[in-house]
């Protein structure tokens, strides 16, 4: 027989489990398996080895998906707490930040103002109004990222569990 | 025949999209169901993958966490198994990459004594028990000597039934690569099981 069509079934056989072969190719191959003992014992190494992916059990600790579950249920309650803390939050620093924008040249009129009546050179009283325009924001940002880090340490908590011992089935 | 396949769909579909209300949402029960439900799958899946069952285990549980936390991004369009190996795998990389900038192939030896895959556990004699033992024992580690990057197509070919295309979503490579991962696989895990002793 010549080689290569040995060559095609080898092909043909691999292909038909990976991605499925056309009719005519498929007839072709059944034809060609039982009259060729080499293809035919290749063919059923194949078959033979997918099986093996298949028999090999594995399957999830009980414990191991109870731990998760809760680890999970408890991640849950945190993003809904941090939901509920930072809507009311967002909505404030929007007002803020509008407030701030109305009221800004009114602000500068009244350092210029206060400058002017304490005789203040134009630097000092313009340093000022840059401080009071920053420095509550400013603390407001790291009040905040001091609340997020104690927040962040303490979703690090992790649920531990305990491997069960004994046999267990493959399931799907 | 046909009303057969189109309710199967229609139900499919339906159940896709409660799953992706249910994570947009953040509802315990349906996240709770989920784990139930593709526990064996998702381990399996990362055991394959991994080579290495601790580490499975640890990303298991990042693994739903992650669900959970990205569960907005999934659409329900495509089937939710998909997304879930997607995010897993992706998971595995980040910590591969952080312990040291090793490829996927650095997964194949699972080292000495290492248990991947326990034997079947309910067979009717002793006898029938141990050679059930001894024979999963040598496919186990039949298995586990192909390289990670073919274990992992084999596996979601074989044991989970996708299709190709939803092979190539999970591990995000071109459908070419995933037949070619393919075919080099079957012929690695052919070679691991001639080299077995059986």
């Amino acid at each position: 027989m010549n080689p290569d069509v040995h060559q095609r079934a080898q092909g043909l056989i691999a292909a038909a489990l990976v991605e499925g072969l056309p009719a005519s190719e498929q007839a072709w191959l059944d034809e060609h398996l039982p009259g060729c003992p080499a293809c035919a014992q290749s063919a059923a190494a194949t078959r033979r080895a997918i099986e093996a992916l298949r028999w090999v059990a594995v399957s999830a600790d009980p414990a191991l998906v109870q731990a998760t579950q809760q680890r999970v249920r408890m991640r849950t309650q945190e993003l809904a707490e941090r939901q509920e803390r930072w809507l009311p939050l967002a909505v404030s620093c929007g007002l803020a930040t509008l407030v701030s924008l109305v009221t800004l040249t009114y602000l500068w009129q009244g350092f210029a103002w206060l400058g002017e009546q304490w005789s203040l050179p134009a630097l000092t009283w313009q340093a000022g109004f840059v401080s009071a325009w920053f420095l509550p924001t400013s603390l407001a940002a790291v009040a905040l990222w001091m609340q997020s880090r104690s927040a962040t340490n303490g979703n690090r908590e992790t649920v531990h569990w305990v491997p069960s011992v004994g046999p267990r089935r493959g399931e799907r | 025949m046909n009303l057969a396949i189109y309710c199967a769909a229609t139900w499919m579909t339906d159940e896709r999209a409660e799953i992706a209300r249910g994570l947009r949402r953040r509802d315990p029960s349906v996240l709770d169901r989920l784990i139930e439900q593709y526990q064996h799958r998702l381990f399996r899946y990362l055991v394959y993958l991994a080579g290495n069952r601790s580490l499975a285990e640890d990303l298991f549980q990042e693994t739903w966490l992650r669900v959970l936390e990205r569960g907005r991004q999934y659409d329900g369009k495509s089937p939710f198994e998909t997304w879930l190996f997607a995010i897993a795998r992706h998971l595995l990389i980040d910590t591969l990459r952080r312990k040291s900038p090793a490829s996927l192939d650095a997964l194949r030896d699972p080292g000495e004594g290492a248990v991947l895959w326990e034997p079947p556990a309910a067979d009717p004699s002793a006898y029938e028990l141990l050679a059930g033992r001894e024979q999963e024992a040598q496919m186990a580690a039949a298995v586990a000597g192909v390289p990670a990057v073919y274990r992992e197509v084999l596996m979601l070919r074989f044991q989970e039934d996708l299709a190709l295309e939803q092979i190539a979503a999970v591990v995000g490579a071109p459908l070419s690569t995933v037949k070619s991962r393919l075919y080099r696989g079957l012929s690695a895990l052919r070679q691991q099981m001639e080299r077995s002793p059986s």
